[in-house]
Order: C-alpha cells, then sequence, then structure tokens
C-alpha cells in the first residue's frame, strides 16, 4: 500500500521537512554565499535521506561530492563573481510558474499510476553469481552495464579538460592556517589507505571505485585547501587523471580481440578484470575531481 | 513512507525548477540545477525501495552514482565557464 506509515517514519519526516527547508533557504536567499551555506546543508542532509531509502552506496557519493565539492566550487563561483542578484521581469515569473505548475500536475498524476512491483531487481539477483562480485550495484556498475560506466568515465575526463582548456589562471580558494595545513598533512596517508580499502571492499559489500575515488579527491582537495601543492608533477597527475578512461577502454577491447566481446568478461577472468578497471577508476577519479577543484594540472 | 518520499522529489523539482527560470543570478541558477537533479535522484532512489524484493533494486542506484559523479563534473566546468564571462565582461 502507497498510502501507509508507520512508527518510524518520524526520523524520515523530519530528515525530509529539513531537506525541504534548507532547499527552499537556499534557493530563496538574497546572498548568494548564504545560498551555498544552505547548499552544503542540502547535500549532507539528502545523504543521510539515501541511508534511510537503504542506498549507501549513493550516501558515500553524495555527502563527498554532492555536498563538500559542489560547496567549495560554489564557494569559488562566488568569490571570483561580483553579480548582483536582479528581480526578474514579471512575465518570467508567470511562465516560470505555469511551467512549473504543469509539471507538477503531470508529476501528481503520474504518482497515482505508481506500483509496488518488481522491476528489473530480481534479475539482478538471479545472475549475481556470473558477475564475478558479491556487491549487486558495483555488478550492475561494472558489468551489468560496464558500458555506461565507461562513458561516464569519458564524460568527466572530458569535462575536466573542457575545464582545463578554458586556462583560468585564477587561484583557487585556500585558507592559510598552520593548524589546518599540519591536519591535512596528517591525515592524508590514513585517507589514502582509507579509501583504498573502500574500493577494495566494492567487490563484496558496501563501497567501489567512485566512493573510494569521492573519499581520495576530498582529502586531496583538503590538503590543497590548506594552501598547499602535491608533491607530485603535472606529467603525473595527468597519467593518473588518465588512468581510469584507458585502462577501461583497453581492457574492453583486449576482451573483444580475444573473442568474448567488448567488456564482456569471460567468468572465470571477471573479478580481478573488475578489481583492475576499480583500482584504475578510483585513482582517475580522485585526481579529475582534484583538478576540478584546483583548476590547474 | 514511500508517498512521502515521493511528494518530496516532486516538490524538489518543480521548486527548483521555477528558481532556475526566474534566477539571473548564474550562482543562483547553478544552485538550483544541482538541487532539481537531487530531485530527480530522489524520484530513481524512492522507486528502488518501491520493490517486494528484500533488498532496493540496484539498478537505479547504479544510475544515480553514475549521475551524482556527472552532475559534479558538470558543475565544475560551469563553474569553469562562469567565471570566464565575468573576466571577458570585465
Amino acid at each position: 500500500m502507497l498510502w501507509q506509515t508507520g512508527k518510524k517514519d518520524m526520523l524520515d519526516l523530519a530528515l525530509g521537512l529539513m531537506l525541504f527547508i534548507s532547499a527552499l533557504l537556499s534557493l530563496h536567499s538574497k546572498d548568494t554565499m548564504k545560498s551555498g551555506v544552505f547548499f552544503i546543508i542540502f547535500g549532507f542532509l539528502s545523504g543521510l535521506i539515501w541511508v534511510r531509502l537503504e542506498a549507501p552506496d549513493v550516501a558515500l557519493v553524495e555527502i563527498i561530492l554532492g555536498s563538500a565539492i559542489t560547496g567549495l566550487l560554489i564557494f569559488k563561483l562566488v568569490k571570483g563573481s561580483k553579480q548582483k542578484d536582479l528581480k526578474a521581469f514579471t512575465f518570467t515569473r508567470l511562465w516560470a510558474g505555469f511551467i512549473s505548475f504543469l509539471i507538477l500536475i503531470f508529476m501528481l498524476f503520474h504518482l497515482t499510476t505508481i506500483e509496488r512491483q518488481d522491476r528489473i531487481a530480481s534479475l539482478v539477483f538471479e545472475n549475481l553469481h556470473k558477475s564475478g562480485v558479491d556487491s549487486a550495484v558495483n555488478a550492475v556498475l561494472l558489468n551489468f552495464r560496464g558500458y555506461d560506466t565507461l562513458l561516464e568515465v569519458g564524460v568527466i575526463t572530458l569535462a575536466i579538460f573542457g575545464l582545463l582548456s578554458l586556462g583560468l589562471k585564477r587561484e583557487a580558494y585556500y585558507w592559510d592556517n598552520p593548524l589546518l595545513k599540519g591536519f591535512s598533512r596528517l591525515s592524508l596517508p590514513f585517507i589514502v589507505f582509507f579509501s583504498l580499502y573502500i574500493t577494495y571492499l566494492g567487490t563484496f559489500s558496501v563501497g567501489g571505485a567512485f566512493q573510494g575515488g569521492a573519499l581520495l579527491a576530498g582529502g586531496l582537495v583538503l590538503f590543497a585547501l590548506a594552501g598547499q601543492a602535491l608533491p607530485l608533477k603535472a606529467s603525473i597527475i595527468y597519467i593518473f587523471t588518465m588512468a581510469g578512461l584507458g585502462v577501461f577502454s583497453l581492457i574492453g577491447l583486449l576482451y573483444a580481440l580475444l573473442g568474448y566481446g567488448f567488456l564482456t568478461y569471460p567468468l572465470e577472468l571477471s573479478t580481478i578484470s573488475i578489481m583492475i578497471i576499480e583500482l584504475s577508476i578510483w585513482i582517475s577519479t580522485a585526481f579529475l575531481l582534484y583538478t576540478a577543484y584546483s583548476g590547474k594540472l | 513512507m514511500i508517498w512521502f518520499y515521493y511528494i518530496l522529489a516532486i516538490l524538489l523539482v518543480i521548486i527548483s525548477l521555477y528558481h532556475f527560470i526566474v534566477a539571473r543570478n548564474y550562482v543562483k541558477r547553478l544552485i538550483a540545477l544541482n538541487i532539481l537533479g537531487s530531485g530527480v535522484f530522489l524520484f530513481f532512489i524512492t522507486t528502488a525501495k518501491n520493490t517486494n524484493t528484500e533488498s532496493p533494486d540496484p539498478v537505479p542506484h547504479a544510475l544515480v552514482l553514475t549521475g551524482i559523479v556527472v552532475a559534479v563534473s558538470a558543475t565544475a566546468i560551469a563553474v569553469s565557464l562562469i567565471l570566464h564571462l565575468n573576466k571577458e565582461e570585465e
């Protein structure tokens, strides 16, 4: 039944209400800095809601990427632009309201047709033993729908290279604080090992390449936030950023040449292939998002 | 509790769509776009929970995971495009 509530739902109601209020405040406030702060709160709360909806994989990525790194990017933009928030014309407001209202009606109508049913979940669980990994999300991500993930890695690589080709020389925002410097230096090795552990966990439990990569990106951005440059040459960072796309397509092509088909792993080799791909995506996601923050190689 | 999350997702989508059209400041517009994305992700994850199987459907989870990473890279490129635009205007 769709319309049913229980005693535990108080938590859901409170979280959802807070999420909605933070979204409203973020959209309504005149000050863009304030909007950015409320957006970070919004991202964190939506991460908590993913946990309530039994999606811990998504929660890990949302809290690090959707909240922290997007927030930092927005702060970079707020500091760089001095544009005032002008009031929109009445005509614009009218048609915006009209479009939103139409979509509300359409979606409410759609809501009445939704039923509780088995979608493709049972198909995934039936074929899980053929994928080489025990975690259903990673089986979908890297085996059943590996082509999507390959293209996704391609999209983020292209986005970062588009960003670099704009050639902005603006310094990334940093905070010159000795405490943050020491803390980020102390914590970076632990973050590297823990993110590697999360990536390894992806083969049989919650975790995976994107979660680990997001965590490592957070650690690297924290390191850069203290005004320090990574002790790596630009050419090495370049290799790291390209690793995901390169290794993923090479493995796909290798199996195509061996006669299995593009990105179709034979059963006995699937676990090791997926782990190699996960490692390459881990390192390249982390360095691509770090480059997105720092704005240069 | 599923109905509550569906309605929350719809509300997030429509208010952020309204503000995306109305806002004339690029920062606000970018934030509205990100909240619109979150609303769509909430719809997906709620649909994933709305099954008869014991654990939620992993396919929408994988799609949303992909979507969040792509949204962040889109935000990154939007930020540098807007900064570039401001530099041109100065």
